[in-house]
């Protein structure tokens, strides 16, 4: 399926009667909307049209992904939601709900205050918001949440992302029988249908890809790092260039999949845990103890770990113009990844395919260092 | 364009204004612990106070440095550190004050008021969720300052709760963090906290709160005693160190001038005709152009969103004094957030529409600031809400926080202005017509 | 009483002599650097026209940029007012203006006395200014004056990803690269300056019959565009330079009456 009709299937589910809840972010615990048989669905953004209606209520200056988002919404893209959910997380997204809100007037719409620090009352503030997300579902749905049903949307979730990470072990091979640009695909995909559907697409693409044979040749492989892409495009271009995009930090892709929910006796321990824990953005604030080293140390230490497993040459940084927490952490992940001992690449985009061009020479030449 | 002196400045201002140079000054002295934290400090002055630590800000210290033209040289400095552009003009430009910092091992010899003393620790705070990169700013200044830090996350109830059904545990939270930052305070500087002095302290810090809620009222009268050149100079003890004994005063002597202005008559411009809402971010770099605003006999009643502190809050007998700072805290948006659901939305946008009413607002200048998002983002939506609820239109003043080469040809602006005055006249007529009040018809 | 309006612009002086509401006489000329010079030019071309004893008694009221720098003047008005006031006398009945200039795009909405109600600009855009139109000649090789005619043979014009004009630029080279006519490029150029225009518009929720003025209304393409975006007939004056000049001729007459 193309991308361009990703909202088919959830358009369909609604025509028979299911409700469709739209999410920022992947600070939404969906384990909720799940375990009430309400459909989640990534909102996307839009590289392949320029924004034109968002800039009514918002500067063009403000992050270009949030306002991509919010102006397919206003084309009417989203017309089949019945709701939306959000997290607060970054300034940018939590004021674009609000406005979401005034303007679109959804039937339905909650935001989870996610906290941006880590201190013990942290974890005490988290747990009542997210009761007060619970409630705020079963309102909507005329019914309550059991622990019953809370634990087994819970392990769907678990399955799925499992599957995930899965499909991420064919791209440790050398070269990777899954390209980067089709892993994304399958992935925007599979944050498109209901978590049930989402896995059964995912087991087909398991079977299909055990059977498929090595590409060749082997190529310069890439850690791709930063704000989120939910378009081809960009990996697409690094491929171009010859190098194969092996693994990511983005929150379209391992930042989502790679924590899970540990099954705890109540369900909401295992719920606050990978939310305020384990879920990774630089967004969140975690307080420096000791020293900034150290503390840079904590914070990216996966991203030693991806390397390392993934095999990867070398780290493409891209931030869409206008994120400024991922450009504040630019320079400290840029010495990590040389501390590491891998070249880097800083790219800086505005979330339009015709802004890429520019991007080509700089990336080709990169992945000529890289030979 | 030449500088001028249209209004009438508070006698007062100007001592609000030396406030802040005291305070770096006593910091470089070295005696006491130094923090640097976001403006407003999260409320939690009361408690740096009865510790002995002087709070600095990197943010108001790079408007001085804007005021004393001192930005332009920080921020090409802080272009050479891989710091994209777009960034928070405040940030770069404590960025390049640090890298001359650290080249010259110690304070700049040119740095405004001698320099910002060295930090023992940072306090960055998510002030109503404002401003994400005013926090994460304090994960890269680590970079050239390496202390620990405490982030004072201070939660605001989006418009989708039941303010009644999650009010305690948002203000419980924040009760929580004020003891935990008093507990990291006391290990980073191996002080133990005064109970009577922090009493003294969060009372102080309700005072000083008060009395300049008090005096923002004032403004509300027409004409108008006090200008937004003004309300800025007289931010700083309010804004920065409320719980100072000093600030208490200094805002009592405030208010006792504004009083007599009030009670005789006598405006901040000679000829009030036009009272217009600013928002948001002054642009200490080029404060002048409001002369030109008040020859013309506009004057600014009522500026920002985060700046006026909300009305006092209702504090129960024998309250504990760490909850009684949370209250005071939650008090500044508290009538807003209780009504955001089913209104704008936001408390924001409801702020802005009922200052515009109360402060009979004949139009409001967006000050759409290239380099902060925090206080841009929303601009459109405000002028639309603006127009929308209260028939009251909008100018856009395109520009920077610090770097003053941003700035519109000042040609421009004037041109503009003189257009935007035949607009805010229509628009006085259609309130005139639907009744709503209009303070010079 | 002749009144003179003169409007001082960063490309293009533009003149109007006006006697009692009645135009005598117009005229428009490049801008040098030095705008003083261009004004006394202007000045001088007007007493060469009409019958005055003496500079003195020709009544100069200036606008645009350069407004400031003519010594003459009797006031500076501010650019918006002149332009709705000077539409108002040529078509009553509009209540929107889109102004296209070389430097940028103004949308002003005014009443039926032509006093402005509200209006919005665009500064820092190239997409949406003169400048972007003249990028966009030199790539396609195609003569300023001739774009508008040669877009209109366009049966399907471009649809460009972006709305700015620093990626626009590449994005027409790799389109000619890729074989597109260049009636089809251009007439894809026109809709981003189109759409510009039109989200400008939108901000200050136009009413109404809406002209189009400034040096962009002499370009038929972007006039037809905007037409399309917005679905609707706009008004041309015949000489859609001049009215800002107008404008300000029409408001010093007034104040030499008060």
């Amino acid at each position: 399926m193309s991308l361009q009709d990703r909202s088919q299937r959830a358009q369909e589910l609604r025509r028979e009667g299911k409700r469709i809840i739209g999410y920022f972010c992947c600070y939404v615990p969906l384990e909720f909307l799940t375990a009430l048989d309400f459909v989640p669905y990534r909102i996307w953004a839009n590289m392949q049209e320029p924004i034109s209606e968002a800039n009514l209520h918002f500067i063009p200056t403000a992050c270009h992904y949030a306002r991509s988002c919010f102006n397919n919404a206003l084309k009417g893209y989203y017309d089949f939601f019945d709701g939306v959910v959000g997290a607060k997380t970054c300034d940018t997204f939590d004021r674009m709900f609000q406005v979401w809100k005034y303007v679109l007037k959804p039937e339905y719409s909650h935001v989870v205050h996610t906290p941006n620090a880590n201190h013990p009352s942290s974890y005490t503030f988290f747990r009542s918001e997210l009761k007060t997300f619970k409630k705020s579902l079963e309102r909507a749905a005329g019914r309550e949440i059991s622990d019953k049903d809370l634990r087994e949307a819970i392990r769907l979730h678990n399955n799925n992302r499992r599957l995930v990470r899965q499909l991420y072990e064919f791209r440790k091979e050398s070269p990777p029988r899954i390209s980067g640009s089709e892993l994304a695909h399958t992935v925007i995909l599979a944050m498109s249908l209901p978590v049930q559907e989402s896995t059964r697409m995912l087991e087909e693409k398991m079977g299909e890809l055990e059977n498929r044979p090595r590409p060749e040749p082997v190529k310069p492989r890439i850690l791709l790092w930063g704000t989120p892409v939910d378009d081809i495009s960009l990996i697409q271009l690094i491929e171009e260039c010859g190098a194969d995009v092996v693994m990511d930090d983005i929150c379209v892709g391992s930042r989502h999949y790679w924590p899970d929910v540990a099954e705890t006796d109540d369900p909401l321990d295992g719920l606050v845990e990978r939310y305020m824990d384990k879920l990774v953005c630089p967004f969140k604030f975690w307080d420096v103890t000791t020293t900034h080293r150290q503390d840079v140390e904590k914070r990216y230490s996966y991203l030693k770990q991806y390397a390392k497993e993934f095999g990867a040459d070398g780290a493409i940084m891209q931030v869409v113009t206008y994120c400024a927490i991922h450009a504040l952490d630019v320079p400290d992940v840029r010495d990590y990844f040389h501390e590491m001992g891998l070249p880097v690449l800083t790219l800086e985009h505005d979330y339009n395919v015709a802004t890429f061009s520019s991007l080509r020479t700089r990336v080709q030449a990169f992945i000529e260092t890289l030979d | 364009m030449k500088k001028t002196t249209a209004t009438k400045s508070t006698e007062t201002a100007r001592k609000g204004a030396r406030f802040p140079k005291r305070k770096y000054r006593e910091a470089l002295e070295g005696e006491k612990p130094v923090a640097w934290g976001m403006a407003r400090l999260g409320g939690a002055h009361a408690i740096l106070k009865a510790l002995d630590v002087i709070p600095l800000y990197p943010e108001n210290y790079a408007t001085v440095c804007a005021a004393k033209q001192m930005s332009v040289p920080y921020l090409d400095l802080c272009a050479g550190e891989g710091l994209s552009r777009y960034l928070c003009g405040y940030f770069r430009t404590d960025v390049g004050y640090l890298c001359k910092y650290l080249k010259e091992g110690r304070e700049p010899e040119d740095a405004p008021w001698g320099g910002m003393a060295k930090p023992d620790f940072f306090l960055p705070n998510w002030r109503w969720k404002l401003c994400d990169e005013g926090v994460k700013f304090f994960h890269t200044l680590g970079r050239y300052m390496d202390v620990p830090s405490y982030c004072l996350d201070l939660p605001v109830p989006p418009s989708t709760h039941n303010y009644e059904e999650i009010k305690d545990y948002y203000i419980q939270y924040i009760v929580d963090q004020y003891k935990e930052l008093r507990g990291f305070i006391e290990k980073v500087t191996g002080r133990k906290m005064d109970m009577d002095k922090f009493e003294e302290a969060v009372d102080n810090t309700l005072e000083t709160n008060r009395l300049w809620y008090e005096c923002h009222e004032l403004r509300k009268e027409v004409p108008c005693p006090m200008p937004a050149q003004d309300a800025w100079s007289c931010l700083p003890p309010g804004y920065f160190w409320p719980a100072d004994k000093e600030s208490v005063e200094f805002y009592r002597e405030l208010y006792e001038e504004l009083k007599y202005r009030v009670a005789n008559k006598i405006g901040a411009v000679p000829n009030e005709r036009y009272r217009l809402l600013f928002t948001e971010g002054a642009p200490y770099h080029s404060l002048w152009i409001f002369d030109y605003f008040y020859e013309i006999g506009a004057i600014i009643v009522i500026e920002g969103a985060y700046y006026a502190p909300g009305p006092p809050p209702e504090i129960p007998e024998g309250a504990d004094p760490f909850y009684k700072l949370a209250l005071r805290y939650w008090a500044d948006y508290e009538p807003w957030l209780r009504k955001a659901k089913g209104s704008t939305e936001t408390w924001e946008t409801d702020r802005f529409l009922d200052w515009a009413r109360d402060y009979k607002c004949d139009g409001g200048i967006m000050h759409h600031c290239l380099d902060c998002r925090t206080v841009s983002v929303l601009l459109p939506h405000i002028k639309n809400v603006l127009l929308r609820h209260a028939y009251i239109p909008c100018y856009f003043l395109e520009d920077c926080l610090v770097d003053p080469r941003d700035l519109p040809p000042v040609e421009r602006i004037k041109s503009e202005m003189q257009a935007f005055l035949e607009v805010m006249d229509h628009h006085k007529d259609i309130r005139k017509k639907k009744g709503l009040p209009v303070a010079h018809p | 009483m002749y009144v003179l309006g003169l409007d001082v612009g960063s490309v293009v002086t533009k003149s109007v002599l006006m006697d009692d509401r009645k135009i005598v006489f117009s005229n428009t000329g490049y801008s040098s650097g030095d705008f003083q010079s261009t004004a006394s030019a202007m000045i001088d071309a007007v007493l060469e026209r009409v019958d005055l004893d003496g500079r003195d008694s020709l009544r100069v009221f200036s606008t645009g940029c350069g407004a400031e720098m003519v010594p003459s003047s009797k006031a500076h008005l501010n650019d918006i007012s002149c332009q709705a006031r000077g539409v108002n006398y040529l078509f009553p009945s509009i209540r929107t203006i889109i102004e296209i200039s070389g430097r940028s795009t103004k949308v002003i909405k005014v009443d039926g006395q032509g006093r402005v109600v509200n209006f919005a600009t665009s500064e820092r855009c190239a997409a949406s200014s003169g400048k972007f139109l003249q990028l966009i000649s030199r790539i396609t090789g195609i003569d300023i004056d001739r774009m508008g005619e040669v877009s209109l043979r366009s049966k399907k014009g471009v649809k460009f990803t972006t709305g700015c004009a620093v990626f626009a630029e590449t994005e027409v080279i790799s389109r000619i690269a890729e074989g597109i006519t260049v009636e089809d490029i251009l007439a894809g150029v026109y809709e981003i300056m189109a759409n510009k225009a039109f989200n400008l518009l939108r901000g200050i929720e136009p009413e109404g019959d809406i002209a189009v003025t400034g040096g962009g209304a002499k370009d038929s393409g972007l006039v037809r565009a905007i037409e399309r975006r917005l679905e609707r007939e706009v008004y041309v004056p015949k000489e859609p330079f001049i009215t800002a000049a107008l404008g300000a001729a029409l408001i010093g007459e007034e104040r030499l009456q008060e």
